[in-house]
């Protein structure tokens, strides 16, 4: 008799939670037709099939080779006692520091998103004082020593009566880069705004929600037509030359033909660095979607997005945009060299070796001045083209075969993939590995920015957080990974 | 199709039924086997949503690697009846014939209409169709606007050495091989925009070692059944060894294009 075969491949097991309530379920890794699929069983809600990924080979790509030794907060906030999602954070089983730690200064904001996974509004009035934003930031400098990126986020950030105080107090700590999260309303409308912010470069970035250029996309994602306000935003960010990144929150059917189009734009201002592009997180707000947001009609998965972009921007291969290495799952990135003939990717050049071994600073590579300086060494003269692959020699022929001569920093372009975890593909191995986190308000606490958005933030946590904790858990009373391993002979009595 | 076009297309397809080659070669015709048929997809976008040509899709493994893989719909074409009832009964056994369909018919001609796929593949058979530009232009037509094709081959940069011209070169596509240049302008001038190439020489190094490992075991053990060496080849040795150097001194190597239809 023939075997009776499963209709797809199984390829591991993990724990999730289920997407109605929230409680640690079982799950299944599988490909079937093509795809990476969760298969999962909540008691009181059933089984739930989510979509992972949409292309097996990036996915294994992420899982198998991008993967390097994990980096560690320098002493954890939390102790293990439920166990994961529900003692962030961070608890000593996190398996990755913050690349970039958020601190929402307000939830106050000037738009009224019908998106917004911080539920921000002008209706909510709370602005966080100095004082607390100060133990914030310090948080966030006992945690890393010196936080690479730290993004002033909200509510809308510059809203706050004392934002740029907040900078001076950002500015006075041990920093990378310091971000700003900004949807350009203030740096658009009010004369003398960039000026005042261009006084804190070098050092300061602006990260500026930019998801379209239709008005009806607009509308639906942000509530308003600010296409104007986008072109004089841009405008005083090019006059005063302060470094600009443009972030396209991303929704299904509605703006995920645009990317390429963005991509272009941003190599023509000669402010914008990069681009990164985020699908909607299912969490916080989520107006606007016809009878509610649903999981089979509205989720988009990073290796979409990616696929979608190399359809729309063919300067780019597959091997340029590819998965970085503390948070491979979820995290995608292209480098390229922004020239006035167009953008020339460098990604696909590099040894991936050399970006798994690469410095601290992961998310932003090219603020490592190794990486930096191997980038711009890739078109040293010493390179021969007929000892290089085809790639190479179409990046010598773009370069005119002899590099500008004031070619530099500036000259990075980066594009990068966030895909934030939502309750449905919720999956313990990648939260685990998560590097962007938001500095909890207690200023006690540091939290993944997906379970914070799912289990932590306002009132989830006593209204979400508690019940599961009290109901759901058998304690765990201590962490997996011990702070000082022993002999792996022995075992602690 | 013209007549000397037939010919051609139809006595390669039967040098690639004889149980020789594929014995030697493996189930995979062309170098890099399954690794760069993964490698060619990726690079030409092959989605799940994907419509997938397969041209000269032999015994069908890529078509349903692609299937399975990608979970493509892939319909593949060849010249050779025999080769196209293989595909077909191992895609019903393995139960991938939902997702793909196999169909008779020369490259030059392809019958379908146009604007029928989002990718088309074409590994290791470009250089032996009689006129690659009448093939491209043929893959230009079915492919969607904005569709994909994949190319993977052999490419010639020097003048082939008398030793390789022979029939086994010829299965081995050396001899009848475009320069890399050459692929670029034929596509170019078929329609194509974007065009990138990669050089993969490391799938002719694993080609030759399991095709001198076979001939090794021909040679010493018993194998059953025999496939018979066709007398007209020679000895094969002399011949793969000319071609290991003259890959090594850079006159050939094996590529990877893609490029989009615009």
């Amino acid at each position: 008799m023939a075997a009776i075969q499963r209709p797809y491949q199984y390829y591991d097991s993990t724990i999730s939670i289920c997407s109605t309530c929230l409680k640690r379920v079982d799950a299944k890794i599988v490909f079937q037709d093509g795809c990476v699929w969760m298969l999962k069983r909540c008691p009181a809600h059933g089984p739930e099939r989510v979509l992972i990924a949409d292309d097996i080979g990036y996915y294994k790509l992420a899982r198998e080779t991008f993967i390097k030794t994990p980096e560690q907060v320098i002493a954890p906030n939390t102790s293990v006692r439920y166990g994961c999602p529900y003692d962030c954070g961070i608890c000593p089983d996190h398996e990755q520091h913050g690349c970039t730690l958020l601190i929402e200064v307000t939830d106050n904001c000037n738009l009224r998103c019908p998106t917004c996974y911080a539920g921000s509004g002008p209706e909510r009035q709370t602005h966080r004082s100095l004082e607390q934003i100060e133990r914030m930031l310090d948080r966030a400098v006992a945690n890393e020593g010196e936080p690479s990126i730290i993004q002033i986020s909200g509510g809308e950030p510059t809203v706050h009566p004392q934002f740029l105080e907040i900078l001076k107090l950002a500015r006075d700590r041990p920093i990378g880069h310091l971000m700003v999260n900004t949807n350009g309303v203030r740096i658009a409308n009010e004369p003398g705004f960039a000026e005042r912010l261009a006084e804190f470069t070098p050092g300061l970035e602006i990260y500026l929600q930019f998801d379209s250029f239709r008005a009806d996309v607009l509308k639906a994602l942000r509530g308003t037509d600010l296409r104007s306000t986008h072109n004089r935003a841009i405008a005083r960010l090019n006059e005063t030359g302060i470094h600009t990144t443009l972030v396209a929150t991303i929704r299904r059917g509605l703006n995920d033909d645009e990317m390429g189009e963005i991509i272009d734009y941003g190599t023509q201002q000669p402010c914008v660095r990069g681009i990164t592009f985020q699908p909607v997180q299912a969490a916080g707000r989520l107006e606007g979607y016809e009878s509610g947001y649903s999981m089979v009609r509205d989720r988009l998965t990073l290796t979409e997005i990616r696929r979608r972009i190399l359809e729309q921007c063919p300067v780019f291969a597959p091997e340029d945009l590819i998965p970085v290495p503390c948070h491979p799952d979820h995290l995608a990135m292209a480098y390229a060299l922004k020239l006035d003939s167009g953008l020339v990717p460098l990604t696909g050049l590099v040894d991936p070796e050399f970006l798994i071994e690469a410095g601290r600073a992961t998310i932003t590579y090219e603020a490592d001045p190794a990486v930096r300086e191997h980038f711009l060494n890739l078109f040293s003269t010493h390179h021969s083209v007929t000892s290089q692959t085809d790639a190479m020699s179409d990046f010598l022929d773009k370069l005119g075969r002899s590099p500008p001569k004031r070619l530099g920093y500036a000259n990075i372009f980066r594009v990068l993939i966030v895909e934030f975890i939502d309750a449905q593909g919720f999956d313990l191995r990648c939260i685990r590995k998560t590097c962007v986190h938001i500095v909890h308000p207690d200023g006690k606490r540091v939290i993944p920015f997906d379970t914070y958005n799912l289990l932590y933030r306002d009132g989830l946590e006593k209204a979400v957080l508690e019940p599961l904790r009290k109901r759901d858990c058998v304690p765990l009373n201590g962490p997996i990974s011990l702070a000082r391993y022993q002999d792996p002979g022995s075992r602690s009595p | 199709m013209n007549a000397a076009g037939q010919t051609l297309a139809s006595c390669c397809a039967e040098l690639y039924e004889l149980p020789i080659v594929e014995y030697l070669l493996g189930r995979s015709f062309h170098p890099g086997g399954a690794k760069l048929t993964r490698q060619l997809a990726s690079g030409a976008l092959v989605s799940p949503n994907s419509a997938v040509l397969d041209v000269a899709c032999g015994n069908g493994n890529s078509a349903r690697l692609i299937a399975a893989d990608f979970g493509a719909t892939v319909t593949g074409c060849d010249f050779s009846a025999i080769n196209l009832r293989r595909a077909a009964a191992t895609s019903r056994s393995t139960r991938l014939d939902v997702k793909t369909q196999f169909v008779r018919s020369s490259a030059e001609q392809l019958p379908f209409a146009a604007g029928s796929f989002d990718v088309s593949l074409c590994e290791c058979s470009l250089c032996l169709f009689e006129n690659m530009g009448n093939a491209l232009e043929e893959v230009h037509r079915v492919l969607k606007p904005g569709g994909r094709i994949g190319i993977s081959d052999f490419f010639l940069d020097a003048p082939v050495p008398g030793s390789l011209d022979g029939l086994l070169g010829r299965v081995l596509c050396v001899a009848a091989a475009e320069s890399a240049d050459g692929y670029r302008e034929a596509l170019t001038r078929a329609g194509f925009e974007c065009v990138r190439i990669r050089i993969v020489n490391w799938t002719l190094a694993d080609m030759i070692e399991r095709v001198q490992h076979r001939l090794h075991l021909l040679a010493t053990v018993s194998v059953s059944p025999r496939p018979v060496l066709p007398v007209e080849w020679g000895d094969p040795a002399p011949v793969l060894e000319d071609l290991e150097s003259f890959i090594a001194s850079g006159g050939a190597g094996y590529l990877i294009a893609t490029a989009r239809r615009f």
